[in-house]
Protein backbone atom coordinates (compact mmCIF):
# COMPACT_ATOMS: atom_id res chain seq x y z
CA UNK A 1 0.00 0.00 0.00
CA UNK A 2 2.46 2.35 1.26
CA UNK A 3 5.05 0.54 -0.44
CA UNK A 4 3.77 1.53 -3.93
CA UNK A 5 3.60 5.31 -2.79
CA UNK A 6 7.21 5.60 -1.78
CA UNK A 7 9.49 3.26 -4.25
CA UNK A 8 12.90 2.68 -3.16
CA UNK A 9 13.85 -0.64 -1.89
CA UNK A 10 10.61 -0.36 0.03
CA UNK A 11 9.03 -4.68 -0.72
CA UNK A 12 11.17 -6.09 1.64
CA UNK A 13 11.18 -2.78 3.96
CA UNK A 14 8.40 -2.27 6.26
CA UNK A 15 6.55 0.80 6.92
CA UNK A 16 6.06 1.61 10.37
CA UNK A 17 5.05 4.27 12.72
CA UNK A 18 6.77 4.69 16.41
CA UNK A 19 7.41 7.33 18.63
CA UNK A 20 11.13 8.16 19.08
CA UNK A 21 12.23 7.56 22.81
CA UNK A 22 16.32 8.98 21.74
CA UNK A 23 18.76 9.28 19.16
CA UNK A 24 22.56 7.62 19.95
CA UNK A 25 25.62 7.46 17.85
CA UNK A 26 26.67 3.85 17.73
CA UNK A 27 30.56 4.80 18.50
CA UNK A 28 32.88 2.31 16.13
CA UNK A 29 35.76 0.74 18.47
CA UNK A 30 38.39 0.42 15.94
CA UNK A 31 40.23 3.72 16.00
CA UNK A 32 41.50 3.30 12.34
CA UNK A 33 38.12 3.67 11.51
CA UNK A 34 36.94 7.44 11.01
CA UNK A 35 33.75 6.92 9.09
CA UNK A 36 30.85 9.00 10.16
CA UNK A 37 29.30 7.26 13.60
CA UNK A 38 26.35 5.35 12.44
CA UNK A 39 23.48 6.99 13.92
CA UNK A 40 20.50 5.10 15.38
CA UNK A 41 16.70 5.60 17.00
CA UNK A 42 15.42 3.92 19.96
CA UNK A 43 11.78 3.38 18.71
CA UNK A 44 8.30 2.54 20.16
CA UNK A 45 6.41 1.49 17.00
CA UNK A 46 2.93 1.52 17.39
CA UNK A 47 0.55 -1.61 17.54
CA UNK A 48 -0.57 -3.28 14.02
CA UNK A 49 -3.38 -0.89 12.05
CA UNK A 50 -7.05 -2.10 12.74
CA UNK A 51 -7.79 -4.05 9.92
CA UNK A 52 -11.63 -3.47 10.12
CA UNK A 53 -11.36 -0.24 9.89
CA UNK A 54 -8.43 -0.03 7.58
CA UNK A 55 -10.15 -2.00 5.14
CA UNK A 56 -13.20 -0.23 5.41
CA UNK A 57 -11.55 2.93 4.87
CA UNK A 58 -9.69 1.37 1.60
CA UNK A 59 -6.04 1.49 3.62
CA UNK A 60 -6.77 5.25 4.07
CA UNK A 61 -7.49 5.09 8.29
CA UNK A 62 -4.25 3.52 10.21
CA UNK A 63 -5.71 3.17 13.55
CA UNK A 64 -3.73 1.57 15.84
CA UNK A 65 -2.55 1.80 19.58
CA UNK A 66 -0.28 3.07 21.24
CA UNK A 67 2.45 0.59 23.14
CA UNK A 68 4.23 2.67 25.25
CA UNK A 69 7.48 -0.15 26.18
CA UNK A 70 6.46 -3.04 24.80
CA UNK A 71 7.24 -2.73 21.19
CA UNK A 72 10.67 -1.23 21.36
CA UNK A 73 13.19 -1.57 18.47
CA UNK A 74 16.66 0.62 17.53
CA UNK A 75 16.57 1.53 14.16
CA UNK A 76 18.91 3.91 11.76
CA UNK A 77 18.01 6.83 11.40
CA UNK A 78 18.45 7.15 7.62
CA UNK A 79 15.42 4.79 8.03
CA UNK A 80 13.34 7.27 9.38
CA UNK A 81 11.32 9.22 6.35
CA UNK A 82 9.05 11.85 7.99
CA UNK A 83 7.23 13.20 11.03
CA UNK A 84 3.59 12.03 11.44
CA UNK A 85 1.04 13.24 13.65
CA UNK A 86 -0.35 10.77 15.59
CA UNK A 87 -4.33 11.83 16.66
CA UNK A 88 -6.41 10.44 19.37
CA UNK A 89 -9.59 8.33 16.87
CA UNK A 90 -13.17 9.53 18.44
CA UNK A 91 -14.44 6.49 19.60
CA UNK A 92 -17.22 4.95 17.99
CA UNK A 93 -19.60 2.10 19.46
CA UNK A 94 -17.81 -1.22 18.45
CA UNK A 95 -14.23 0.19 18.48
CA UNK A 96 -11.25 -1.12 20.71
CA UNK A 97 -9.98 1.57 22.60
CA UNK A 98 -7.25 3.85 22.64
CA UNK A 99 -6.81 4.19 19.07
CA UNK A 100 -5.01 6.80 17.41
CA UNK A 101 -4.54 7.30 13.80
CA UNK A 102 -1.73 8.51 11.49
CA UNK A 103 -1.77 12.03 10.09
CA UNK A 104 0.63 12.22 7.76
CA UNK A 105 1.58 15.67 5.53
CA UNK A 106 0.48 15.86 2.13
CA UNK A 107 3.00 15.77 -0.41
CA UNK A 108 5.99 15.02 1.26
CA UNK A 109 6.78 12.26 -0.92
CA UNK A 110 7.49 13.99 -3.57
CA UNK A 111 9.64 16.60 -1.63
CA UNK A 112 13.13 16.71 -0.70
CA UNK A 113 14.60 20.01 0.44
CA UNK A 114 18.18 20.51 -0.57
CA UNK A 115 19.99 24.07 -0.62
CA UNK A 116 19.17 25.47 2.37
CA UNK A 117 20.92 22.83 5.14
CA UNK A 118 24.03 23.71 3.49
CA UNK A 119 27.34 22.40 5.76
CA UNK A 120 29.42 24.83 7.40
CA UNK A 121 33.12 24.32 5.63
CA UNK A 122 35.80 23.52 8.33
CA UNK B 1 0.05 34.44 -4.13
CA UNK B 2 -1.57 37.78 -3.01
CA UNK B 3 1.71 38.11 -0.19
CA UNK B 4 3.67 37.74 -4.23
CA UNK B 5 1.56 40.31 -5.72
CA UNK B 6 1.85 43.01 -2.89
CA UNK B 7 5.75 42.08 -2.34
CA UNK B 8 6.15 42.78 -6.03
CA UNK B 9 3.47 46.28 -5.87
CA UNK B 10 5.69 47.30 -3.44
CA UNK B 11 8.67 47.35 -5.25
CA UNK B 12 7.77 49.15 -8.01
CA UNK B 13 9.71 52.72 -8.66
CA UNK B 14 8.54 53.80 -11.97
CA UNK B 15 5.34 55.64 -11.56
CA UNK B 16 5.38 56.58 -15.89
CA UNK B 17 5.69 52.92 -16.66
CA UNK B 18 4.61 50.42 -13.89
CA UNK B 19 3.55 47.11 -15.72
CA UNK B 20 7.27 47.16 -17.42
CA UNK B 21 8.57 47.75 -14.00
CA UNK B 22 6.42 45.34 -12.49
CA UNK B 23 7.70 42.83 -14.73
CA UNK B 24 11.36 43.36 -14.59
CA UNK B 25 10.92 43.43 -11.02
CA UNK B 26 9.18 39.99 -11.04
CA UNK B 27 11.87 38.77 -13.79
CA UNK B 28 14.77 39.75 -11.34
CA UNK B 29 13.62 37.73 -8.46
CA UNK B 30 12.98 34.53 -10.29
CA UNK B 31 16.30 34.93 -11.46
CA UNK B 32 17.83 35.32 -7.78
CA UNK B 33 15.48 32.16 -6.88
CA UNK B 34 17.02 30.12 -9.23
CA UNK B 35 20.75 30.98 -8.83
CA UNK B 36 20.27 30.51 -5.24
CA UNK B 37 18.55 26.72 -5.69
CA UNK B 38 21.39 25.76 -8.49
CA UNK B 39 24.30 27.48 -6.13
CA UNK B 40 23.25 27.97 -2.59
CA UNK B 41 26.53 28.37 -0.95
CA UNK B 42 25.90 32.18 -2.37
CA UNK B 43 23.19 32.97 -0.27
CA UNK B 44 24.77 34.44 2.88
CA UNK B 45 21.63 34.27 4.91
CA UNK B 46 21.61 30.51 4.67
CA UNK B 47 20.92 28.14 7.82
CA UNK B 48 23.95 26.27 8.62
CA UNK B 49 24.50 23.45 10.75
CA UNK B 50 28.03 22.20 12.38
CA UNK B 51 29.32 19.20 10.86
CA UNK B 52 30.06 17.30 13.30
CA UNK B 53 26.50 16.44 13.59
CA UNK B 54 26.12 15.37 10.03
CA UNK B 55 25.45 11.42 9.96
CA UNK B 56 24.65 11.15 6.23
CA UNK B 57 22.14 11.06 3.22
CA UNK B 58 20.93 14.41 4.59
CA UNK B 59 20.32 14.24 8.48
CA UNK B 60 21.91 15.70 11.21
CA UNK B 61 21.13 15.15 15.18
CA UNK B 62 20.50 18.30 16.76
CA UNK B 63 20.92 19.17 20.56
CA UNK B 64 19.91 18.86 23.56
CA UNK B 65 22.51 15.50 23.97
CA UNK B 66 23.41 14.46 27.31
CA UNK B 67 27.52 15.13 28.02
CA UNK B 68 28.22 11.54 29.42
CA UNK B 69 27.03 7.99 28.44
CA UNK B 70 25.14 6.26 30.82
CA UNK B 71 23.22 2.73 31.23
CA UNK B 72 19.81 4.83 31.82
CA UNK B 73 19.79 3.04 35.33
CA UNK B 74 19.32 -0.23 33.31
CA UNK B 75 15.43 -0.66 32.29
CA UNK B 76 13.55 -1.60 29.20
CA UNK B 77 15.15 0.53 27.13
CA UNK B 78 18.58 -0.31 27.98
CA UNK B 79 17.54 -3.67 27.59
CA UNK B 80 16.33 -2.79 23.90
CA UNK B 81 19.74 -0.96 23.11
CA UNK B 82 21.94 -3.56 24.76
CA UNK B 83 20.27 -6.43 22.59
CA UNK B 84 21.06 -4.74 19.37
CA UNK B 85 24.56 -3.66 20.09
CA UNK B 86 26.06 -5.98 22.96
CA UNK B 87 29.40 -4.60 22.86
CA UNK B 88 27.99 -0.90 23.71
CA UNK B 89 28.52 0.23 27.95
CA UNK B 90 26.78 3.05 27.58
CA UNK B 91 24.62 5.81 25.15
CA UNK B 92 24.84 9.54 24.97
CA UNK B 93 21.43 10.41 24.01
CA UNK B 94 20.38 13.05 21.41
CA UNK B 95 17.15 14.92 21.32
CA UNK B 96 16.27 15.71 17.66
CA UNK B 97 17.15 14.32 14.02
CA UNK B 98 16.53 16.89 11.06
CA UNK B 99 15.29 14.95 8.15
CA UNK B 100 16.34 15.61 4.44
CA UNK B 101 12.95 16.71 3.86
CA UNK B 102 12.99 19.71 6.47
CA UNK B 103 11.19 18.13 9.13
CA UNK B 104 12.62 17.23 12.47
CA UNK B 105 11.84 14.96 14.42
CA UNK B 106 12.07 15.26 17.94
CA UNK B 107 11.98 12.27 21.04
CA UNK B 108 10.90 11.58 24.29
CA UNK B 109 13.88 12.33 25.87
CA UNK B 110 13.78 15.98 24.62
CA UNK B 111 10.19 16.32 24.83
CA UNK B 112 9.61 15.58 28.28
CA UNK B 113 12.48 17.81 29.37
CA UNK B 114 9.90 20.71 29.13
CA UNK B 115 7.94 19.55 31.76
CA UNK B 116 6.42 22.22 33.92
CA UNK B 117 6.58 24.89 30.65
CA UNK B 118 3.78 24.72 28.52
CA UNK B 119 0.79 21.34 28.94
CA UNK B 120 -0.50 21.58 25.04
CA UNK B 121 3.10 21.53 23.85
CA UNK B 122 2.80 20.05 19.83
CA UNK B 123 4.37 16.26 19.65
CA UNK B 124 6.78 15.94 17.30
CA UNK B 125 8.14 12.94 18.25
CA UNK B 126 5.89 10.54 16.11
CA UNK B 127 7.63 8.96 12.75
CA UNK B 128 7.34 7.17 10.11
CA UNK B 129 10.09 4.30 9.42
CA UNK B 130 11.01 1.79 6.88
CA UNK B 131 12.04 -0.94 9.32
CA UNK B 132 14.80 -3.12 7.68
CA UNK B 133 14.83 -6.30 8.48
CA UNK B 134 17.94 -6.74 10.43
CA UNK B 135 16.73 -4.44 12.86
CA UNK B 136 14.11 -6.72 15.06
CA UNK B 137 11.75 -5.73 17.58
CA UNK B 138 12.21 -6.49 21.77
CA UNK B 139 8.92 -7.08 23.09
CA UNK B 140 6.65 -8.94 24.90
CA UNK B 141 4.91 -9.64 21.58
CA UNK B 142 6.70 -10.42 18.28
CA UNK B 143 3.25 -10.59 16.52
CA UNK B 144 3.12 -7.61 14.05
CA UNK B 145 7.09 -6.78 13.66
CA UNK B 146 8.18 -10.18 12.79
Amino acid sequence: MFCQLKGENLEHDKIQYGEVQFFFYFANEDPEDDRIPDAYALVSLYGPPDPDLLSDSFNCLWACTYSGTDYLSVVPVTSILSVISMQPLPKVDGDPDGLFFVVEKLGLDDVELTGYTDLVQE
Amino acid sequence: MERAIGDLGKDIRQPSNPFANLSQIALQRSQINALLNTCPELDVNAETIPTGNNVGNGYFLLTPCERYASSLGGGIRWDAVHAQFPHMIGVHRWGQLNLPNGQIARSLYSETQREGKAENTQITRNVKVSCPPEFPVTGTHNCFAS
